[in-house]
């Protein structure tokens, strides 16, 4: 089966900031979480992924073909959604599906009204009078109503509250559940991706750190709970960071790492995302 | 392209309808008052009112939103020229309307019949000027691109004034060689026309959203 997405070697430069030498792989029907703190290189990537700035570097492949080929007969099949939905101030969502039915060759209009009415997003309101939450729901219905094989969401769950978060992650894993279907997906937000993600891909400072299974993951590390000199008495290499506190220790570790007798937990990602990007540093 | 088109006709329904009032007084003048090329303006002013959507486009991230719809780029900027297109055929046809009003039932002067093409020429030509600032704001954006587009909102004002002037004394169907010449002018404005499109793809094609 083809991949949904290939990223070899991406590189883009600016004065400040690289992303250097990015690989991925989202395999088709799976669910792959990007996470990054602010100016990790999240947004750049998914602007090269939609080639909307040049790359000094690497390949990039979506569906399967290269995404400087007729991108926008790819996009047919992509529904993506920005870390900002930028449609025209005054339009409302009734006029926003008319542009879109007149856009994409795939759009169902009846999904399109089923999707506004299950998120609550008002027809006849004009898009500068919504909440910025409403006007994620908005840019998710759009994504969606074209029945795209591929999401790309870009910190699209960011801005909803707590209870539709949970009703779009549901939505999000229906989508998957046809095995062609793939989602990557970046957000602050970690413990959604924890929900939804098979796949966990860390960047920082524009590099990948990390790209794995969840569930590979989450078995092979461990939180190790201790004093200061228990914890330093670990073996450097199996330690991904430590943390240490004035009433305690803790750090993550290899499993097979963990000594005997030491108080071990389950990790969840946003332990080990956090630890790791203050090993980095 | 045609959600594009759509997206945009929606756009000036709601901040181009202030635009087509001008037209409007300058169709009902010409009725009564007769052919003048001062009625040019109102197609001056629908002529940038394209520039104007796309200011309103940047300000909303539409550009960047629209690399999420399969559209390539030169349709992004090629909506932007047929919109150009329908607003002067629209301004001419309009004004036309005017022209033969005042021949038909006020001038009575039938043989200014003859003179129609003439004046339709005119007004496109007119409303063509606005889009020659165009490239500039797809290649530098609105903020930058605005010092150009203030030129040419300047340039066209200069323009008004100097054919105003000019032609303060002129009956157009006097003019020797006024066919000729105006084949020639609506010619050049074509050409300019499509010179500005093509330079609009080209520069858009490699700004970076």
């Amino acid at each position: 089966m083809t991949n949904a997405i290939e990223i070899k070697g991406l590189t883009k430069a600016y004065d400040k900031f690289t992303l250097d030498d990015l690989c991925l792989t989202l395999p088709s029907g799976c669910i792959m979480g990007l996470i990054g703190e602010n100016g990790a290189g999240k947004s750049t990537t998914f602007k090269l992924i939609l080639d909307m700035i040049s790359r000094d570097g690497g390949e990039i492949r979506l569906l399967g073909k290269d995404n400087r080929e007729n991108l926008s007969l790819l996009k047919e099949d992509i529904g993506i959604v920005p870390d900002e939905i930028g449609l025209p101030a005054t339009l409302n969502a009734k006029q926003v599906g008319r542009i879109m039915e007149n856009s994409f060759s795939n759009w169902d209009s009846e999904a399109y009204n089923g999707y506004l009415t299950k998120l609550g997003v008002p027809n006849d309101k004009a898009f500068r009078k919504l909440s910025r939450g409403m006007k994620m729901k908005l840019g998710i219905a759009i994504a969606l109503s074209h029945h795209p094989k591929l999401l790309l969401l870009d910190e699209a769950t960011n801005g909803l509250d707590p209870v539709v978060r949970d009703e779009v992650l549901d939505m999000f894993f229906e989508f998957t559940r046809d095995e062609n279907h793939s989602i990557l997906i970046s957000s602050h937000i970690v413990s959604d991706l924890e929900k939804l993600c098979d796949y966990i891909a860390f960047l920082h400072n524009g590099r990948l750190i990390l790209c794995e299974e969840k569930d590979v993951l989450k078995d092979e590390y461990r939180l190790v709970k201790g004093s200061a000199e228990e914890i330093n008495r670990l073996p450097e290499a199996s330690v991904i960071g430590k943390k240490i506190m004035p009433y305690g220790a803790e750090a993550i570790v290899k499993r097979e790492s963990v000594p005997e007798g030491a108080v071990a937990e389950p990790i969840d990602i946003e332990q080990l995302f956090i630890f790791m990007v203050r090993k980095e540093d | 392209m045609k959600g594009l088109i759509i997206k945009d006709l929606y756009a000036l329904k709601s901040y181009g309808i202030i635009y087509a009032l001008p037209l409007v007084i300058f169709a009902a003048v010409l009725v009564f008052e007769g052919a003048s090329t001062v009625c040019m303006l109102p197609c001056l002013l629908l002529g940038i009112l394209p520039s104007s959507l796309q200011a309103a486009d940047e300000g909303s991230k539409w550009l960047q939103y629209s690399a999420c719809l399969p559209y390539t780029r030169s349709q992004i900027v090629s909506a932007k020229y047929f919109v150009s297109l329908i607003l002067n055929l629209g301004a001419a046809f309009v004004l036309l309307i005017g022209n033969t009003l005042n021949i038909v039932f006020v001038n009575r002067d039938f043989s200014q019949l003859a003179m129609l093409p003439m004046w339709a020429a005119l007004y496109l030509t007119a409303g063509v000027f606005g889009s020659l600032c165009m490239p500039f704001i797809f290649w530098l954006g609105v903020e930058k691109g605005r010092i150009v587009y203030m030129v040419f909102c300047g340039l066209m004002g200069a323009c008004m004034g100097v054919i105003g002037a000019w032609s303060a004394d002129l009956v157009l169907g006097e003019i020797p060689n006024i066919a000729v010449i105006m084949a020639a002018v609506f010619a050049i404005a074509a050409a300019l026309f499509a010179i500005s499109w093509a330079a609009s793809i080209a520069v858009f094609k490699k700004r970076q959203l």
